[in-house]
């Protein structure tokens, strides 16, 4: 598997074990993607999984992304300043090939499959992390090498 | 390598294979087009993006969606608003209003260019609000996708996309990305349920294990199972549901 050398400096940690579910991430995530901050474009979704565990997800950045993969058309492709995938949404054709591959279903849909969205860091500057109270989302320094953490 | 060329007397470093109509955009100049989408290749079958080039003391008209920048373009001088451009543009596209009147995608191309009304209507003139206009985008987004499904076929009044013989196709996977992506609604699609209704033929959408919910037809998991090599288990949810489980599996591996 080859994984592709970035220039990313950060990368957005989650650490779940913190998160008290406010969802304070979801609204900024909102607001920061769509005017006057409609949920259903929010990138990051908190789940509830009962008994106090709540879980942040959002898009992994993954190495080798199968949302990538699934497109035909090259509208996925890696920042290679930030290390997000990111739509370029112009090239996009709205298959919705890349929503059905996602393994961990975090490459959305607008309503009526009229195009699809992904978390693409802000490009370097995550709202979610900059309003998470708890630092369940932080936007830090990459510590372990890249290679590494895929694996 | 980079070319220095001109384009409405900005300068600019123009990349070898960038095309003019991409360099133009690149600094802040748009240029109207209907039959360019950034994800495929340029045809220059509309005609709208035509711009004057000057080079040597001559000068041309070309479209730019498709002037690939090469060496030889090296000080070449581009008006993408010159006299000779704008009356092109207008004869181009009252033309096209002469046949498709009502089309609100020409109609605001003609506004925003300065055209006319068309003076006659063309003999084959069709009135729909939602008339195909030959710009190819859904048969290149098929052709793209690889499932060569539809192409603009027929002459005259009854040229549009559609499948060969307007039959139902075997080819066709239902994604109804032709559709979505049509400029001026041409393309019928039906969804009701857990069935689409696209080109005549009726395709079962794979509904999510959890909640019933319907994204992709099940030629198309099929297409990207035997083309791309994803195992089924990846279509088996919708992403709502599957963000869930993966949830739940953090939740589980993770430490309180």
């Amino acid at each position: 598997m080859v994984v592709e050398e970035t220039a990313m400096k950060n990368r957005l940690n989650v650490t779940p074990s913190k998160c008290i579910g406010c969802r304070t991430c979801e609204i900024a995530c909102a607001f920061s993607h769509s005017v006057g901050g409609t949920m259903g474009k929010s990138r990051v979704s908190v789940a509830n999984r009962g008994g106090g565990a709540f879980v942040p997800m959002l898009c992994l950045q993954c190495g080798t992304p199968a949302c990538a993969a699934a497109c035909q058309v090259g509208a996925l492709a890696r920042n290679p300043e930030t290390g997000a995938v990111e739509v370029i949404q112009a090239k996009c054709v709205k298959c919705m090939q890349c929503v059905a591959a996602c393994p961990f279903g975090n490459m959305h849909a607008e309503p009526s499959a009229s195009g699809v969205f992904k978390c693409d860091l802000c490009g370097g500057n995550p709202k979610c992390a900059m309003f998470c109270p708890t630092k369940t989302l932080e936007y830090s320094p990459v510590r372990i090498p890249a290679r590494a953490a895929v694996r | 390598m980079a070319y220095k060329i001109k384009i409405d007397g900005k300068e600019t470093d123009a990349e070898e294979g960038a095309t003019l109509l991409d360099e133009a955009l690149k600094i802040g100049i748009r240029i109207p087009a209907i039959c360019k989408h950034p994800g495929l290749g340029p045809i220059g079958s509309c005609r709208m993006c035509v711009v004057e080039i000057k080079k040597d003391d001559k000068s041309r008209l070309a479209t730019s969606c498709n002037h690939v920048i090469r060496e030889k373009d090296t000080g070449m001088e581009v008006f993408t608003d010159s006299e000779r451009v704008i009356s092109k543009r207008r004869e181009v596209i009252e033309k096209m209003r002469s046949r498709w009147p009502n089309v609100k995608l020409l109609k605001d191309l003609a506004a925003q260019c300065g055209a006319g009304e068309p003076g006659e209507r063309h003999p084959d003139a069709d009135l729909a609000f939602n008339a195909c206009i030959h710009c190819g985008i859904c048969a290149r987004i098929c052709d793209a996708l690889g499932h060569h499904a539809i192409s603009l076929a027929d002459r005259a009044a009854e040229k549009t996309g559609k499948t060969p013989f307007c039959e139902a196709s075997k080819d066709c996977v239902g994604c109804a990305a032709c559709h979505r992506n049509c400029p001026t609604g041409a393309i019928e699609m039906n969804e009701t349920g857990s069935k689409r209704t696209i080109w005549n033929r009726e395709f079962d959408l794979i509904p999510c294990s959890s909640c019933g919910r319907g994204l992709i037809t099940r030629e198309q998991a099929a297409f990207l199972r035997t083309s791309k090599g994803f195992s089924e288990a990846y279509f088996d949810k919708c992403d709502a549901c599957k963000r869930t489980d993966v949830a739940g599996t953090i939740s589980r591996i993770s430490k309180w």
